[in-house]
């Protein structure tokens, strides 16, 4: 069947448009070119004025794995609170800081996302990680598999492993997680914390291994650069929401040594101690740092004002910080050698100095970092808060004057401890474009989506225009997700199934061997049942693999 | 005063939601409308007035007549007026509810004034477990208000009680004062075993040595108290049982639960 | 072993007769039958033996041999005209329970797993407070000192000291080195030889002191004035000494199974046991190590709190989730006469049968299921890791396993079945109907 779209503003920043009228044709799964004069157009949705990108993505939110089910558990009063009613199309389920998968899968489509990733996907349980981001409706989804605190890596590390090892240990993870790109969380740190260490800086010595979280980003790295994977290493970084924590922020970014690395939720990474209080704002200098590497790329985790709930492998900083959950209850999980978790419910109040100053602190860095290629758009749901607080954060940059408004109703210390006011900028559609969709699938190596390029799949999110933004971003008029119509007018019309995005970057595998051995003796699964084959995601797990290949030419 | 009445027409095999009707839910409304609130009876919404033969105003007052146990949340939420139930009431009676009078005639299931924050719980028969107890997660329970049971209350009273006051005529089960928090319980009768388990603060009082109370409890001796007297007042504004103030002497003091950092207090006469 | 061909000899595989979910099983099949077993337990082996002795697939309608297309029909039926569906039992893999919701949630059933009770004693903690805890290949590796609470934990989970307590070789803690401590019904019974060989401290207990005992050990850790003398015997001396222990390991673990702990109220010792464990990584390290997983209540529960926000003891009448541990409690539904259907699911024991019940009972059901009165509907199911691949989870939560097929012999698994009741369902009508039953 050949849909045309016709008529709308097209914002393609892959393909250099910006918000010219055309025309856009759907033919199955893809965005074709136009079709020849005999050929018929079966549909045709007329978009004059409306606004046209490609499906949003978001590259780091908590949608899937264990931890995700500890936080529902434990908060029975946010699915109290937050109904969702089956109807004829949907199921039902609820919440609201822990969302059931289909609430979860819904929303995000109502929202005009149609690929997400877990950052957080411990090898262990890759399959829960799957399994409810394939009951999450509609959208694709993919994982980065976690490293880095894993006893096997760190011995190899402290062994002196040659980085072939750790490249071959690396590209086996990804396969047998079924992952598409490799997370850190506190390097060493949360390894450490077993060993009753409650802090590690980026050049302190592990109590055990003697080694430090800047040689393992650097190996990680290198790894994933040898590899030829797209995705730069997903780092977490050490001493997160300690003040003062921006140095080893700078610290983990130079640990690449030049190498492509991510930070993520940079936002909780950007303090400094100044003040009274001795908390305050160091995003400028965060901001300078990432405007002169073009080798890192962020993510900002930006808070909300409101009740949430923090989900976290950084079982060192959660178990730090549980005297602060609201409400008072919490829990923290030490995982099979390989990680660990922390889930403590939060709630962030303007008027309290530290939780504004959060808040301004992630819009001084949107508003700081110049390249929009290179910074995305998130809330790390639900830490910062939950994912449908984007529309609502489109608007604060979108809106300066929106933005001074809520400024002057924080906690006024906070305000002045900030230069958030000063700050005039105001992103452009094209660049909210950039950010919610070209950048995240380049920089996922996603060659088919986050463009509208004919080949590129049909994942396609049309806006009324508005004024507010964040009415324009929340409610769609259509959302097509390989090309199926999927949500009119905000709501469901059509729950569909997605796919899992992965990477396959080749290894030896006499790697199988060391691992083996090691499974063997320490372990307490066999290796044989760690892996995920194509066939169990497809008929076990129930959603099927989408390879993405690794970038061309390896160094 | 107007008043409505609801009489349910006959048992009830499945479970019933009664939260929509409270003086201030149902002010104004005719009975034919108030006829046509839906009400879902397993997995079916019927017609309020298919279950209740309903007869008079909405107004102040609510008549509930009802033979089952199983209408659920009679006052939950209330905020004025009174509503009184002829026969017995199922769960989660006056659930929430922050005024007005809720009048039992019968007994009650479990939960009953759970997570109540202000006004009258009066309960003539006995109540189920959980009395003045939490909603699940959340950290607190009974809030505000007054429950008066004159009958028996069932394991768990108190459980996780921040603030009010609740006194007991008859007997308690086991595990009474669980987790609690702060307010005032008062049992005229006998409390079960591992009374105050778990307990922060809080005052339990009861004329009887409870049958027992948790290891990490210690005797504070006898104790003269001056607050008696007061609270003595206030029970017999609710209740004339005051078998507490006939006796002239100081009660046993325990202290606990120091299990968990508790200054929560047991008074008894032994 | 998520295998893609029947073998005749598997290896690594997953074996879901309790929580251990050991996956180190080798089975040899020669046409369908089971010839040899390595390193299974004596519950793995009933669990395979039972699963390979009962291969009778005919569909029961009140007794009389039917069709799979009939049963499947009138159980259609039966669920097209109930107003308040129980599903319970609840026994079954990932896909088995991902089913189930799809159906509870057109149905608007209650749900309930045969071991809530159990399963609840843990979850009001999570739900209350929230836990720390630990999995197996962390105690492995690291465990120095371990509190087991309780009893029976050899008999629930035969092979815990192997694989978890006291493994060949641990990575931080050498497991020779380890102490153990069972604090538990221990007056006049036998310590398993397997715990003995381990030289443990016993704490000598009856289960109703539990309670005041874990009271006492709080605070004689956190260092509060109590009055050990208020215990009988030299308990209160002991649990000094256990204090003493737990503050100076350096990690720590406590055990318990919370289907052993079956008295009224339960939940607060627990709770006070995952306080302990939280209270002690003040200073040091120290985590909770529940033991569960059987008749697969985790997988259950995990799938359940995923897709619907909520555990078991969920209704779904009103069209949404409503999550209640006091009143969707599957034994009292029943009692009570609130369901007018029970659909029973029970796939991995040939034991586990309905209760009795005045409401109509389908039965999807492993094979070979003997009951008292025949139910309205029996539905022999194949057997998760026998006849259809599935996942699993593990006491621990934290670890989904792949469970393989040994055998094809026409057994439907519970998801194909349930599946299948559910596409033969008229939709919804949006009214209620006329003449209501209810």
């Amino acid at each position: 069947m050949l849909i045309k779209l016709e008529g709308g503003r097209i914002y393609d920043p892959a393909n250099n448009i910006d918000g010219e009228a055309g025309d856009l044709y759907i033919r199955d799964n893809a965005i074709v070119a136009a079709p020849g004069e005999n050929e018929t157009v079966h549909r045709t949705y007329a978009l004059a004025g409306k606004i046209v990108m490609a499906g949003a993505i978001d590259l780091h939110t908590h949608i899937g794995g264990g931890k995700v089910n500890i936080a529902r558990t434990m908060l029975p009063e946010d699915q109290r609170d937050h109904v969702m009613a089956k109807s004829d199309l949907t199921r039902s389920g609820g919440g609201h800081a822990a969302p059931s998968t289909l609430a979860a899968g819904y929303r995000y489509a109502e929202m005009g996302y149609t690929s997400c990733f877990e950052p957080a996907v411990l090898p262990s349980n890759a399959r829960q990680a799957h399994m409810e981001m394939a009951d999450t409706p509609i959208i694709d989804t993919g994982g980065y598999a976690m490293l880095g605190n894993d006893d096997l890596l760190l011995q190899l590390i402290a062994d002196g492993a040659e980085q072939q090892t750790i490249n071959d240990y690396v590209a086996w993870t990804l396969q047998a997680t079924q992952c598409i790109g490799i997370k850190v969380v506190n390097p060493g740190g949360i390894n450490a914390f077993k060993f009753n260490q409650r802090a590690l800086d980026v050049d302190d010595a592990h109590p055990h291994y003697r080694i430090t979280p800047r040689e393992i980003v650097a190996k990680l790295s290198r790894a994933l650069h040898e590899l030829a994977v797209p995705h730069p290493l997903h780092v977490h970084a050490s001493n997160l929401g300690v003040p003062g924590n921006y140095l080893s922020t700078l610290a983990t970014m130079e640990a690449a040594g030049g190498l492509p690395i991510h930070l993520t939720h940079i936002q909780f990474h950007s303090y400094g101690t100044e003040g009274e209080r001795k908390f305050s704002s160091s995003a400028a200098q965060i901001a300078e740092a990432v405007n002169n590497h073009t080798n890192v790329s962020i993510d900002v985790g930006q808070i909300m004002f409101g009740q949430t709930v923090t989900v976290s492998g950084d079982t060192m900083a959660q178990h730090a910080n549980h005297n602060h959950a609201h409400p008072r209850k919490w829990t923290c999980m030490d995982i099979e050698c390989e990680a660990g978790c922390g889930v403590v419910p939060f709630r962030y109040r303007d008027k309290n100095f530290v939780n504004a100053l959060q808040w301004a602190i992630g819009l001084e860095l949107f508003l700081m970092v110049d390249d929009p290629w290179r910074v995305f758009l998130t809330t790390d749901h639900p830490n910062g808060a939950p994912f449908t607080s984007y529309p609502h954060l489109i608007r604060l940059l979108m809106d300066r004057s929106f933005r001074n408004d809520l400024l002057g109703e924080i906690n006024p210390d906070a305000a002045s401890a900030s230069h958030l006011g000063s700050l005039q900028r105001e992103y452009s559609l094209y660049e909210i474009a950039i950010m919610t969709r070209a950048a995240p699938a380049r920089i996922l190596g996603l060659t088919d989506r986050g463009h509208l390029a004919p080949g590129a799949l049909a994942d396609i999110t049309v806006y009324h225009q508005h004024e507010d933004p964040e009415q324009m971003f929340a409610k769609p008029m259509l959302v097509f997700k390989a090309g199926d119509l999927v949500v009119e007018e905000g709501r469901i019309s059509k729950p569909v199934k997605g796919t899992t995005q992965v990477v396959r970057p080749e290894y030896d595998p006499a790697i199988e061997k060391e691992i083996g051995r090691w499974f063997e003796r320490y372990h307490s699964i066999s290796l044989q049942n760690f892996g995920i084959s194509d066939d169990e995601m497809a008929e076990g797990i129930g959603s099927r693999v989408t390879v993405h290949p690794c970038r061309e030419g390896r160094p | 005063m107007s008043t409505l009445s609801m009489r349910l027409r006959s048992p009830l095999s499945q479970r019933i939601d009664m939260s929509p009707f409270t003086p201030r839910r149902l002010a104004g409304r005719q009975g034919s409308e108030i006829a046509r609130i839906p009400i879902w009876l397993g997995n079916r919404q019927l017609e309020c007035g298919e279950l209740f033969e309903i007869d008079g105003v909405a107004g102040e007052e609510i008549i509930i007549q009802s033979e089952s146990d199983r209408l659920d949340r009679i006052g939950a939420g209330m905020d004025g007026g009174i509503i009184r139930i002829e026969g017995d009431a199922g769960a989660y009676l006056g659930r929430g509810m922050r005024g007005g009078s809720l009048l039992l005639n019968g007994n009650a299931g479990s939960a009953a004034g759970c997570a109540m924050r202000g006004g009258l719980l009066r309960i003539e028969g006995n109540a189920g477990d959980f009395l003045g107890g939490a909603i699940t997660g959340e950290r607190q329970g009974m809030r505000g208000g007054t429950i008066l049971l004159k009958g028996n209350a069932g394991d768990r009273a108190g459980d996780l009680m921040r603030r009010g006051m609740i006194l007991i005529e008859g007997d308690c089960g086991d595990y009474c004062a669980s987790r609690m928090i702060a307010g005032t319980l008062f049992v005229n009768g006998q409390t079960g075993s591992q009374t105050g388990y778990a307990m922060r603060r809080g005052t339990l009082i009861t004329t009887r040595v409870p049958a027992s109370m948790p290891a990490s409890f210690n005797d504070n001796g006898l104790q003269h108290l001056n607050f008696l007297t007061l609270l003595g007042e206030e029970i017999q504004r609710h209740t004339n049982f005051s078998r507490i103030m006939d006796r002239a002497r100081p009660p046993r003091r325990w202290l606990g639960d120091l299990s968990c950092d508790g200054k929560g207090e047991i008074l008894f006469w032994d | 072993m998520w295998n893609n061909k029947i073998d005749q000899t598997t290896n690594a595989v997953t074996c879901p007769g309790c929580g251990l979910s050991c996956d180190d099983l080798k089975i040899v099949t020669s046409n369908g039958r089971l010839t040899s077993m390595h390193n299974g337990c004596v519950r793995a082996h009933r669990f395979y033996d039972t699963a390979f002795s009962n291969i009778d697939r005919t569909p029961m309608i009140d007794g009389t041999p039917s069709s799979l297309d009939e049963a499947i029909e009138r159980g259609a039926e039966l669920l097209q005209k109930s107003c308040s569906p129980l599903f319970a039992g609840l026994a079954t893999d990932v896909n088995g329970m991902r089913s189930i919701l799809g159906l509870a949630d057109r149905c608007g059933a209650t749900l309930d797993h045969m071991n809530g009770d159990a399963l609840l004693r843990n979850l009001r903690v999570v739900q209350d407070n929230g836990w720390f805890t630990t999995t197996f290949t962390e105690v492995r590796n690291r465990a120095d000192l371990i509190l087991i609470v309780g009893g029976q934990c050899i008999e629930r989970f035969p092979r815990l000291v192997e694989r978890v307590l006291h493994p060949a070789e641990g990575l931080f803690s050498k497991p020779d080195d380890r102490k153990l401590v069972l604090l538990g019904p221990w007056i006049g019974g036998r310590v398993p030889d397997l715990l003995e060989h381990l030289n443990p401290t016993l704490i000598p207990l009856e289960l109703e002191a539990l309670s005041d005992a874990v009271a006492m050990l709080r605070a004689l850790i956190a260092g509060r004035p109590v009055n050990t003398g208020r215990l009988d015997g030299n308990l209160g001396d002991a649990l000094s000494d256990l204090a003493d222990a737990l503050k100076a390991a350096r990690y720590s673990v406590i055990c318990w199974s919370a289907a052993e702990l079956d008295l009224p109220h339960s939940e607060l010792t627990i709770l006070g046991l995952a306080e302990l464990a939280k209270a002690l990584n003040n200073e040091s390290r120290s985590a909770a190590l529940p033991l569960a997983g059987t008749q697969g209540d985790i997988t259950c529960n995990q799938v359940s709190t995923w897709q619907l926000g909520y555990p078991v003891r969920t209704r779904l009448q009103r069209g949404y989730p409503e999550h209640d541990p006091l009143l969707n409690r599957w034994q009292d539904l029943i009692e009570r006469g609130e369901n007018d259907l029970l659909l029973w699911v029970a796939s991995l024991s040939s034991e586990t049968i309905p209760p009795s019940c005045d409401a109509p009972t389908i039965v999807l059901g492993h094979p070979g299921m003997v009951f008292n009165a025949p139910p309205a509907l029996y539905i022999p199911v194949g057997v998760p890791g026998v006849d259809h691949q599935g996942h699993w989870y593990r006491s621990d939560s934290v670890c989904s396993l792949p469970l393989g097929k040994l055998r094809e012999i026409g057994l439907p698994s519970v998801s194909h079945l349930i599946n299948r009741l559910h596409e033969r369902l008229q939709p919804a009508a949006s009214e209620p109907a006329g003449d209501d039953p209810c």
